[in-house]
């Protein structure tokens, strides 16, 4: 292959990379938080026994682990579009993500829960909690303990899945990379930069998760 | 002594290594100088051409999924003139140059503006064909009829192409500003102008001579040209390729002057040829 790389562009371009590294972790951030507030319910919606609830939680987690991130995001942009509700990209992005993380994080979370001993639930009912605090207090704690190592997989998945928003225009960190690889033709040297950055984004999530960690980063 | 004989064995074998390296370079290295692009094109019998077959009338598939349009006859004809056989490889626009950097491709005739940023990492052919932006637009959003009727109006553009530069050069003078609504494909373009995401779409009359008049453009009319832009196409080949670059400029210069580029433009784009550059 006789290809001289040339950095020179990708240097130029910095201060657009950086500020789509931006967009791409932030979204990242937000749609994990929603994500992560929405699957504590759906997971105990999903093992519990009210048909009522059960139902509507098993059809989100299934559709939301059984068709690709890309036709979620393009279901909220064009897909929604097609009845006349425009958002920009990056809120399509964020609620397709939050969609799909809800989805992946709650089947985590009901894999934590059933490593929960029932009898606990009772006891914290008898004790006085009400179903809500019960679950608040006594079993997310143990379940978030028990889930960790899933759940910062599942962040730095869904950070990974914010680079499909390219396609519907996002000016992330791969957008940036398609527009300046789109004039320059210099396609290889802004992937190789925008792969190296994907990496250092991945290793800031673990790094911030450590913090997170229940018990504190040592434990 | 053990030592000292496995340590001098040890030299030995380090000084065969190093001599093996350097004739093995010397040999590549003559090896590389005498036998350009064109030579491997013609020793292998096959030109493998990279077009894009999401394009037309440049490129596209028949309803038999064969290739056609006027940059697959374009290839024809060079692979007819060079006396070897034609491969049709499609490469979507940014799969262009990454394909042929890779060696998977011999030339790109995919309708590639040949600006001067892009030819700083591939070399061009002197342009091959010409093309000029035109805006379309949805009739709901009001009618057009000239390219100051874009101000204040939502524009769809493909990101990265001369059309979007285009667009933000001339829009920039506007005391409305800018609003692009840049994406990645053609196809997202049309369906955002479809659904009303953007009242104007601004392409290439190459693809706007297929587009309007198709089932996918109800409701959406030719407004006019974007002005004072022209969008040059050449062929690309890898960098440094000059053997290469020269042989299809001569190809190119012959195509026009035997009365070829004007039948296949006319064929494809029915209208009268323009004038190439010199």
């Amino acid at each position: 292959m006789g290809y001289t790389f040339q950095f020179g562009v990708v240097l130029d371009a910095l201060p657009d990379l950086l500020s789509g590294a931006a967009v791409s972790l932030s979204l990242a951030v937000a749609s994990m938080v929603v994500g992560m507030l929405l699957a504590a319910p759906l997971a105990v919606a999903a093992a519990g026994r009210n048909l009522a609830a059960k139902a509507p939680a098993r059809a989100w987690i299934e559709l939301a682990r059984n068709t690709p991130c890309l036709a979620q995001i393009y279901a909220m942009y064009y897909g929604l579009g097609a009845v006349g509700i425009f958002m920009p990209a990056w809120a399509a992005v964020f609620l397709a993500i939050s969609f799909n993380n809800a989805g992946y994080l709650a089947e985590i979370f009901r894999g934590g829960l059933n490593g929960i001993n029932a009898n606990q639930f009772k006891a914290s009912r008898s004790l006085g909690l009400t179903p809500a605090m019960a679950y608040r207090y006594v079993v997310f704690p143990q379940v978030f303990r028990n889930t960790y190592n899933s759940v910062s997989n599942q962040f730095i998945w869904s950070m990974l899945n914010t680079s499909l928003g390219a396609l519907i225009g996002l000016y992330d960190l791969s957008g940036v990379a398609m527009d300046y690889q789109m004039r320059t033709f210099k396609t290889f040297e802004f992937f190789l930069a925008i792969a190296v950055a994907y990496i250092v984004l991945a290793k800031l999530i673990m790094f911030g998760m450590r913090f997170l960690k229940p018990g504190g980063a040592n434990a | 002594m053990n030592n000292l004989l496995s340590s001098s064995a040890a030299r030995l074998r380090d000084a065969a290594l190093v001599a093996a390296l350097v004739a093995s370079g010397v040999l590549a290295g003559a090896g590389q100088a005498k036998a350009d692009e064109l030579d491997d094109i013609l020793s292998s019998g096959t030109l493998r051409c990279g077009v894009m077959l999401d394009y037309p009338p440049l490129g596209y598939r028949d309803s038999n999924g064969d290739p056609q349009g006027f940059d697959v006859e374009t290839c024809k004809d060079i692979a007819t003139a060079m006396g070897v056989e034609l491969e049709i490889i499609e490469t979507p626009a940014p799969q262009r140059i990454p394909s042929l950097i890779a060696g998977t491709t011999d030339i790109a005739v995919a309708g590639t503006t040949a600006t001067l940023e892009r030819a700083k990492t591939v070399t061009f052919t002197r342009p091959y064909n010409m093309g000029r932006m035109f805006v379309a637009y949805k009739q709901d959003s009001g009618e057009m009829t000239q390219f100051e009727d874009l101000k204040g109006k939502t524009v769809a553009v493909v990101r990265g192409t001369i059309n979007e530069t285009a667009y933000l050069a001339e829009c920039a003078k506007w005391d409305e500003g800018c609003d692009n609504l840049s994406l990645a494909t053609n196809a997202d373009a049309v369906t955002a102008l479809r659904q009303g995401r953007a009242d104007a779409y601004i392409e290439t009359d190459a693809y706007m001579s297929a587009f309007i008049g198709s089932p996918v453009a109800e409701g959406i009319a030719l407004c006019c040209a974007v002005p004072g832009n022209t969008d040059w196409n050449a062929m690309a080949v890898v960098r440094g390729e000059y053997g290469l670059r020269d042989w299809l400029n001569y190809f190119i210069f012959w195509q026009i002057d035997s009365g070829r580029y004007a039948e296949l433009y006319t064929k494809f784009f029915n209208a009268p040829a323009p004038t190439l550059a010199q």
